[in-house]
């Protein structure tokens, strides 16, 4: 091992430093009859020297005897080594022991040298030539040198280095052999995280794929989920709530798409125990294991129906000195680009003109005036214009209203709030890391801050995290290893408390809908509520703080060779303190004096204090049986148990008497105490055989029977078993011939059952919902709401049980060229049955939503790609190219609805199928219209039509459109148009790196997503029914218009202003106009939601080692790098295509597609990162 | 010591495999508690019947919610209803029925208390009036629904697909619920009136037998009738259950203090209407408890494109209880003029309804009502120049604010006045006599003359009804339209009567508008100068389709679902 561990070292070191530290190191060493290997160890343990040397080649259970004082390395060298046939070599702190093979006992006929290089042209010191068949053999020197006394029967020779693919050259007479290793691509002794154990990559059977940690260093973005982003041909990512990228965001992860209609998540396991990916410090990742099918992850059983991703976060090093890494990041965030405003005049008279088509103008001709004058800075005639103008305000754009200042459309300011609200901000990034080890022991300590703040340039939107990781490692005997880790995390969020309005995305709805002449201040200077920024700014924030501790204990015990037995337990305790802090905000009258704003009385605080605390302990043991390398048995059971409880204790209390000093001490009024108590148990049981033969034919079984506290007593038991088989074809005798085309192939096939237990508990209990919010009735005027109420239990299903997810699997791996290409495909297919999901739909008159039942199934089926290309250049230039494409579709295929109706699931309903109607035109002129509406009846969708509506065509000519009844068999005139799922999802990881100098870019995109946008969409149709709600830019101006405009109404003044050609359709300010035209899916306005970024691009140096080992450093490296900087996307600014959700606020209630949301910000860093 | 190497991991083994068993996962609920344990004091029953408070009167703003889609006022665009503009239902009726099930738990677990009867039977009062309470506003919608009175299970296959009852069977069970409520509820002495009582359950009996007797009447023989039905027999249902409150030892009379000018405004601007005993149940609001109103925000400061129609204005009689010509005086006084006159001359509650030039909005901010925001933006614009002005109170929190500010008006349910007006109008259907000692209760606290009945020939603004009534029940009609104005009932009241003549193919007026004072007035005006807003929407009037458009469609998927469900006529 050690060995091993060092000469990969060698990778990272260069080897130019001078020979003083050997001539000035001292030893002292007394030992007699010691196993050689002791000495050698005591003298690394002294000094800094190491010892390279292969164990094959040179005997380190010599016994030995010393006896040295204060002396030079050469000196105990000669001593140790006189009379043997191993030579030395000192090399700075490195030494190298190599056999010298003067053997008298063989007749040399003839000597072989030559150097051994590596794809750089770097020679490489310690790599191993050796006779094939025999022992004989040598070290290269330190400058890749050696020289070889040849047996006379000797025919080929076996180069090989740790790290770098082994060759072999026939001798044929040769005197010198110059060989260049090429890196092992595949890396053939790699070995692979699996559950509850390891696996040497050659050997899979199941679908695996690993994500190294050096992809997710160093990069600003705060949470792992955001980070592997591209990174995974299987992975998807989207943030399916209306937070958008806020500070801190988490992304939602899919492993192969959707699991089941009831959604699911990947089970993540951070170093063996089920965690949450977000409050990892993604520089303590060391891997990443992305289990994809049964066969990988049907050893988590019913924890892990949708895949599992397994963390593994770096461990210290055995043998080594400490070193010191610290890596710092500064970055400065801008915005997602941002859509464009209108100036106040223009957006004004088009508004007027959607209401002269219906709803009437928002806008009065005497604000109109007002307008103009403003943009003409006319303010003598706007103070005369405004009788009520209050003496002594010298600030135009608002409009004085007997004693306040208007909030709505009297005002007359010109303002691009696009440009007022949105900034940028700095952010930053620190880690520390500390490892090293002993001959028994190693530790590694990280500790790292990370801190985020929004974009907007009002209110305080911040994320940071403190992340402190500790491990430690010893061997108390040699069979019994003990280990401890420690992890901490401390979040902290801040975030203006917009709750009275609707949520933290109602800030971006207020911005989105911005009037042009809404006002920043009023004539004084302050600032007008309308403005919102005093909603930001003074109505208190909502304070997020979050810590997880973890404490990881792990014990192996090797009673004999082959036999391990493995026990683990963890402990984690989790608390979140919420605090929502509602002030009431003063707005300014115009006499200077202040009022409350009424939504914000009373004014309150309101708390959660939350706690889990949860363990789990996992024993497992494992025999592992290799008959003379030809029978490879491996056999592994264990039983895991956890348990977690949870309680959540909120308050609310009234009346802050000082808003400054919030807190329940400082509020006098109504209090509220409520609490939440949870708890969950699961246990498993699990078993695992795996057989191969000579690495060639490989076999694995794993079984898992789960437990669960969801379901009730016989319900609750689950096995789930799985198979899979692969075959290396390449050790076949008969690929010889092949070999030098195709490299490797390896062939995998799998069979497996996993469960889901992801429904809520107590589903067969019906239970009383008990209230504690305030009612809202009042039973005596003036007196204050009653507190707690009770409402009505929901429908139980006392049968509930397990969904189970088959899949099956068949994969290829395959390498070419000399490995420098890779290419991994996988063809994969899960079917889900006894779905725990949507039920099958009852007449409305239930009164109730029906319970969830095992009642349907579901079919995903799909292929991942992955190709990965890597070249290195002599002279030191390398690149690498990677892609990664995978795409899936999901069927339902069982689902109770006997009539096909399209308003739910039906058996062939693929996930994300959208149904719409035809739509080519707008209707241009009358004639066209009169002309349609006199044979095709238009009445299902709308009983008033008017050129530039939508003509909606009657595909199945019955004369009428319609959707029929709405089902399969009879849609009338609606159809598939589209699939709002993610299609074709891929990556590109591309790199190249020459001298010093890496350049690093990753790419990720969605192919085909189609989207359709409903009239709450404003940042999408830009007019709304209510004007209030709009969101017009300068494209949305090509709207029809038949009507000649006027100074009050219109984008143009006259003829100018006709647009009967126009994309989009006749705005009104009425809904059931606006709805006619844009509520009902159609091909016309259906999106190509597909896109591409940029995730990450990134440049660094590292210092070369003549200058930095004059720092005492071994790696300096300065880089600079950037996230999301550029987005391919046919989407309208303002609708981030990874986070499409934004917030419609209380007027159109809920969140919709297609508003503002908090789009990727795009980031420029600067990271220096050194080691010491 | 090498056996620690056995010992060790059995022991770890030995300590989790007695953990092992059942027993460690079998986790029962900590904080919820399951419907076999609760419903065993009156506590129970009383928390649970809460929850249907807010769910049945989630009003806040009354006027600005319950007027839009009749013809005395209009709201912005014109009434999908009334122009039959609604498109056929999608989608399921899911959440029509969750109350109806939620009150029925409470029927089905009720005994279960182990208490006397009398300590809860006024939450079983309570439950008998939700039930009719949601039924009714189904049976407004969708017309025959089935009737219900346990929860269903799923299992309940019959019940599920079952058709629909007649509606008259839903009707005599909301009336005979409505008893029961009428019988269990505690008066209102002791309850007061933010919380149900008898009073309220007997008005709203009297409501809505009225609404089934004038529906049966008016749709008989059309797909909306029920063949067979009875109206009289409701009629007497209501007379009877407005009798019984009239008549009984009830907390009930029609507020006065004497002041006819300003006794019916000052009504509907209280915030307090405890000891108001005309009101008999209504929603009250506190805003430093975050539970304010925005009444005054969306009247007294902001019209809200809300105005009047001509239609209703010029139903009011003049102050002598005689027709008054509206349009006669419409062709020589505009405007303000035309607003302060009819302001002098007519029913004092004309002026009670509308602002009228002079009238003080907002004490606090010292505004005064100058003349109607015809000619303003949206939010500000009064469509019609009548500008409302019932509800509001100047002196109130909020008046002539900014709606941030909040207003607490009371938000009236029942109040005896309409019950008075349910006896007029049935009695007089059941045998067309005049209820003349209820009628007059209104009249003179509105200062009116007696009630007396005018041919309807002599009516110089005559309403058509489609349909030929008695001039006793056009009277009836008048009053019922001047004195609950804006309350909500005049959709209701041309549904029931199948009366959509009253505004199919006409457009409703606003005031004639003076063009001194507006000069650049850019709406049409009509041939008598009155304000004609909807001439480019509505050019031929509304469109209301006298075959569908009086329920509402079933939803499609309910169809679906139920074989056994029937559409509703016309859609």
């Amino acid at each position: 091992m050690r060995i091993a561990i060092f000469l990969l070292l060698v990778g990272f070191l260069q080897t130019q430093a001078t020979d003083s530290y050997s001539q000035n190191t001292k030893l002292s060493i007394s030992v007699s009859n010691t196993e050689l290997v002791k000495v050698l160890d005591k003298i690394e343990n002294q000094s800094e020297f190491y010892f390279l040397y292969n164990e094959k080649l040179i005997d380190a259970t010599r016994k030995v005897s010393i006896e040295a004082k204060e002396e030079g390395i050469e000196t105990v060298l000669k001593n140790l080594f006189s009379g043997t046939d191993v030579e030395y070599s000192i090399i700075d702190r490195k030494i190298i022991l190599s056999p010298t093979y003067l053997s008298e006992t063989q007749q040399p006929v003839k000597k072989i040298a030559g150097k051994v290089i590596d794809q750089a042209g770097i020679p490489i010191p310690g790599a191993s030539v050796v006779v094939k068949g025999t022992s004989i053999g040598v070290s290269t020197s330190k400058d890749g040198n050696f020289s070889l006394s040849l047996p006379s029967d000797a025919k080929v020779l076996v180069f090989s280095f740790v790290g770098m693919k082994a060759q072999e050259f026939t001798i044929e007479g040769k005197t010198t052999i110059n060989v260049t290793l090429a890196d092992d691509a595949i890396g053939l002794e790699d070995v692979v995280v699996v559950g509850y154990g390891t696996q040497k990559k050659v050997n899979l059977t199941g679908a695996v794929e690993v994500i190294e940690n050096k992809e997710l260093a160093d990069r600003p973005s705060p949470t792992v989920s955001q980070l592997l982003q591209g990174l995974s041909p299987s992975l998807g990512f989207a943030i399916n709530n209306d937070g958008g990228f806020q500070p801190g965001a988490t992304m939602d992860i899919t492993i192969r798409g959707m699991g089941s209609l009831n959604g699911g998540q990947p089970y993540v396991l951070i170093d063996g125990f089920p965690g949450d990916l977000n409050t990892l410090n993604p520089n303590n990742v060391e891997s990443i294991s992305v289990l994809k099918d049964a066969a990988a992850s049907a050893i988590y059983g019913a924890r892990a129906p949708y895949g599992v991703i397994l963390i593994t976060t770096k461990s210290g090093t055995r043998d080594k000195k400490i070193s010191v890494t610290y890596s710092g990041t500064v970055s400065l965030n801008t915005a997602q680009p941002l859509p464009k405003s209108l100036d106040s005049y223009t957006w004004a008279r088009v508004q007027n003109e959607a209401g002269d088509n219906q709803g009437g103008h928002p806008i009065s001709n005497a604000t109109i005036d007002r307008i103009i004058a403003y943009q003409a800075e006319d303010w003598d005639y706007l103070k005369k214009s405004m009788p009520n103008w209050p003496a002594g305000a010298t600030i135009f754009g608002a409009f004085p209203e007997s004693t306040v200042w208007n909030n709505a459309n009297l005002n007359y300011a010109n303002n691009d709030w696009w440009d007022i609200y949105f900034g940028s901000s700095v952010n930053q990034k620190h880690d520390l890391s500390l490892t090293g080890g002993t001959k028994n022991s190693s530790y590694y300590f990280s500790a790292g801050h990370v801190d985020q703040s929004g974009v907007i340039n009002y209110g305080t939107d911040t994320y940071a995290r403190n992340n402190l990781l500790g491990k430690f490692e010893i061997n108390i005997t040699d069979w019994w290893n003990f280990s401890w880790e420690t992890r901490f995390s401390k979040s902290n969020r801040v975030k203006p408390s917009m709750t009275r309005e609707g949520d933290y995305s109602m800030m971006y709805r207020s911005i989105s809908r911005f009037y042009p002449i809404t006002p920043v201040t009023d004539g004084f200077g302050h600032y007008v509520t309308e403005s919102h920024i005093p909603t930001f700014e003074d109505a208190g924030n909502d304070y997020t703080d979050e810590t997880d501790f973890w404490n990881n204990f792990k014990m192996e015990l090797k009673p004999a060779k082959g036999w391990k037995i493995n026990a683990d337990y963890a402990y984690n305790t989790n608390t979140n303190i919420e605090s929502d802090i509602e002030k009431t905000v003063m707005k300014w009258a115009i006499d200077e004096s202040r009022y409350a704003m009424g939504e914000t009385v009373p004014n309150f605080i309101e708390k959660w204090h939350s706690s889990t605390r949860y363990w789990t302990s996992n024993i497992y043991s494992s025999y592992n049986l290799n008959i003379n390398n030809i029978h490879n048995f491996g056999i592994m059971a264990g039983m895991q148990f956890e348990k977690g409880e949870y309680n959540s204790m909120h308050g609310y209390k009234e009346n802050l008497i000082f808003q400054d000093v919030p807190s329940f001490q400082t509020a006098t009024g109504t209090s509220i105490l409520s609490e939440s108590l949870t708890h969950r148990a699961t246990e498993g049981y699990f078993a695992r055989f795996n057989y191969n033969y000579k690495e060639k034919y490989l076999l694995e079984a794993n079984s898992r029977y789960d437990g669960t506290y969801v379901f009730r007593e016989g319900k609750r038991w689950g096995l789930f078993p799985s198979f899979s088989l692969g075959w290396n074809v390449n050790q076949e005798p008969f690929w010889k011939d092949v070999e030098k085309y195709v490299n490797t192939l390896k062939l995998r096939g799998s069979w497996g059952q996993l469960g889901n237990q992801n429904v809520s508990p107590y589903s067969d209990l019906e239970l009383i919902p008990l209230q504690t919010s305030k009612l809202d009735w009042i039973f005596n005027s003036g007196s204050t709401r009653p507190i707690g109420y009770t409402s009505a239990p929901g429908m139980v299903n006392r049968n509930l049980t397990w969904e189970t997810a088959t899949s099956k699997n068949i994969g290829l791996n395959m390498s070419f060229f000399d490995r420098k290409l890779t290419a991994d495909v996988d063809l994969f297919e899960r079917l889900t049955e006894n779905m725990v999901g949507p039920s099958e739909a009852k007449p409305g008159v239930l009164g109730a939503s029906v319970p969830k039942d095992n009642n349907s199934a579901l079919r995903t089926r799909g292929w991942e790609l992955a190709l990965n290309w890597k070249q290195k250049f002599e002279g030191g230039f390398s690149y690498f190219v990677n892609l990664s494409l995978s795409d899936y579709t999901s069927i339902v295929t069982k689902y109770f609805n006997p009539t096909g109706s399209l308003s739910s699931w039906y058996v062939g309903r693929e996930v994300g199928e959208l149904w719409g109607y035809t739509v080519n035109d707008l209707f241009r002129t009358q004639s066209e219209l009169d002309n349609y509406t006199s044979t095709v009846n238009l009445n299902q969708l709308g009983t008033t039509w008017r050129t530039g509506d939508l003509k909606y065509e009657d595909t199945n000519k019955d004369g009428k459109v319609g959707n029929g009844s709405n089902t399969v068999n009879d849609h009338g005139d609606i159809s598939k148009i589209g699939n709002t799922e993610a299609h074709y999802q891929y990556g590109v990881n591309a790199g190249m790196s020459y001298k010093g100098f890496d350049f690093s870019m990753l790419w990720r995109g969605v192919g085909k997503k189609d989207q359709y946008y409903d009239r709450y969409s404003n940042i999408y149709w830009g007019f709304t029914s209510g004007w209030w709600e709009s969101t017009i830019q300068p494209r949305n101006l090509d709207y029809f218009r038949d009507t000649p405009g006027t100074k009050y109404s219109g984008l143009y003044e006259g003829d100018a202003n006709i647009n009967t050609d126009a994309y989009w359709p006749r705005p009104y300010q009425n809904g059931t106009q606006e709805a006619k035209n844009k509520n009902n899916p159609n091909t016309r306005y259906l999106q190509d939601a597909s896109y591409l970024r940029l995730q990450n691009i990134q440049l660094g140096y590292s210092l070369p080692q003549r200058i930095i080992s004059k720092l005492n450093l071994q790696k300096l490296r300065i880089a600079i790098s950037g996230e999301n900087l550029i987005t391919f996307s046919k989407l309208p600014d303002g609708i981030d295509p990874a986070a499409t959700i934004g917030w419609a606020g209380g007027f159109f209630s809920g969140p919709t597609v297609g508003r503002l949301t908090y789009g990727a910000d795009r980031i420029f860093s600067f990271t220096l990162s050194a080691t010491y | 010591m090498k056996s620690i190497k056995y010992i060790l991991p059995l022991t770890v083994l030995g300590i989790l495999l007695l953990n092992s068993c059942e027993k460690f996962i079998d986790l029962k609920p900590l904080d919820q508690i399951s419907t076999a344990d609760y419903w065993k004091t009156s506590n129970d029953l009383g928390n649970y019947t809460l929850q249907f408070y807010p769910t049945a009167f989630p009003g806040r703003n009354m006027v600005a919610e319950v007027g839009g889609n009749s013809d005395d006022m209009i709201i912005g665009n014109p009434s999908a209803i009334m122009n039959g503009e609604r498109v056929k239902r999608t989608g399921n009726w899911n959440a029509e029925w969750t109350s109806i099930r939620n009150v029925n738990i409470f029927f089905e677990n009720y005994k279960k208390c182990g208490e006397s009867f009398d300590s809860y039977k006024h939450y079983v009062g309570e439950a008998h009036f939700f039930r009719a309470w949601f039924y009714y506003n189904l049976l407004q919608m969708y017309g025959n629904i089935p009737w219900y009175s346990k929860p269903l299970a799923l299992d309940s296959e019959a019940e599920l697909m079952r058709s629909r009852d007649p509606r008259t069977l839903i009707v005599d069970s909301i009336l005979i619920d409505l008893d029961k409520a009428a019988l269990y509820l505690n008066a209102r002495n002791t309850t007061g009136n933010n919380r149900l009582n008898k009073e309220a359950a007997l008005a709203f009996k009297s409501r809505v037998a009225l609404y089934e007797g004038t529906w049966e009447k008016y749709h008989a023989n059309t797909p909306f009738g029920t063949p067979g039905a009875n109206p009289n027999k409701y009629f007497q249902e209501c007379v009877n259950a407005a009798q019984e409150l009239i008549s009984g030892n009830y907390t009930r009379s029609i507020y006065s203090t004497g002041n006819p000018n300003n006794d019916y405004y000052q009504l509907f601007g209280f915030v307090n209407m405890g000891k108001i005993n005309e009101v008999l149940f209504y929603k009250t609001f506190n805003y430093t408890e975050g539970f304010g109103n925005t009444v005054e925000g969306y009247l007294s400061y902001n019209a809200d494109q809300k105005g009047i129609t001509w239609e209703l204005a010029s139903s009011y009689l003049g102050r002598n209880g005689q027709p008054y010509n509206y349009l006669g005086l419409a062709t020589t006084t505009k405007g303000n003029a035309f607003l302060t006159k009819i302001a002098n001359d007519c029913d004092p509650r004309l002026k009670s309804t509308i602002y009228i030039p002079g009238d003080l909005m907002g004490a606090s901010v010292n505004k005064y009502f100058d003349k109607p925001t015809i000619n303003d933006g949206s939010l500000q614009l009064c469509p019609t120049g009548f500008q409302i002005k019932k509800t509001t109170d100047p002196y109130s929190r909020g008046a002539a604010q900014d709606w941030a500010i909040g207003s607490e008006t009371g938000y009236i349910y029942f109040r005896y006045g309409e019950v008075l007006l349910n006896y007029a109008e049935a009695k007089c259907e059941l045998d067309n006599t005049v209820a003349y000692a209820q009628l007059n209760l209104l009249r003179q606290r509105a200062g009116m003359p007696d009630f007396v009945v005018n041919a309807q020939s002599s009516d110089l603004n005559p309403v058509n009804f489609g349909y030929a009534i008695s001039d006793n029940l056009y009277e009836i009609r008048r009053e019922r339209r001047v004195e609950l104005a804006l309350e909500g009932f005049r959709d209701d009241d041309y549904l029931r009567w199948a009366a959509h003549s009253l505004f199919k193919g006409e457009r409703p007026k606003g005031y004639p508008v003076s063009l001194a004072e507006f000069p650049n007035y850019p709406n049409p005006i009509d041939a008598n100068g009155l304000i004609d807003y909807y001439a480019k929407i509505l050019p031929t009037g509304y469109k209301f389709r006298q075959d569908q458009d009086y329920l509402y469609s079933i939803p499609q998927d309910e169809l679906i679902l139920n074989p056994n469900l029937t559409q509703n006529p016309g859609w």
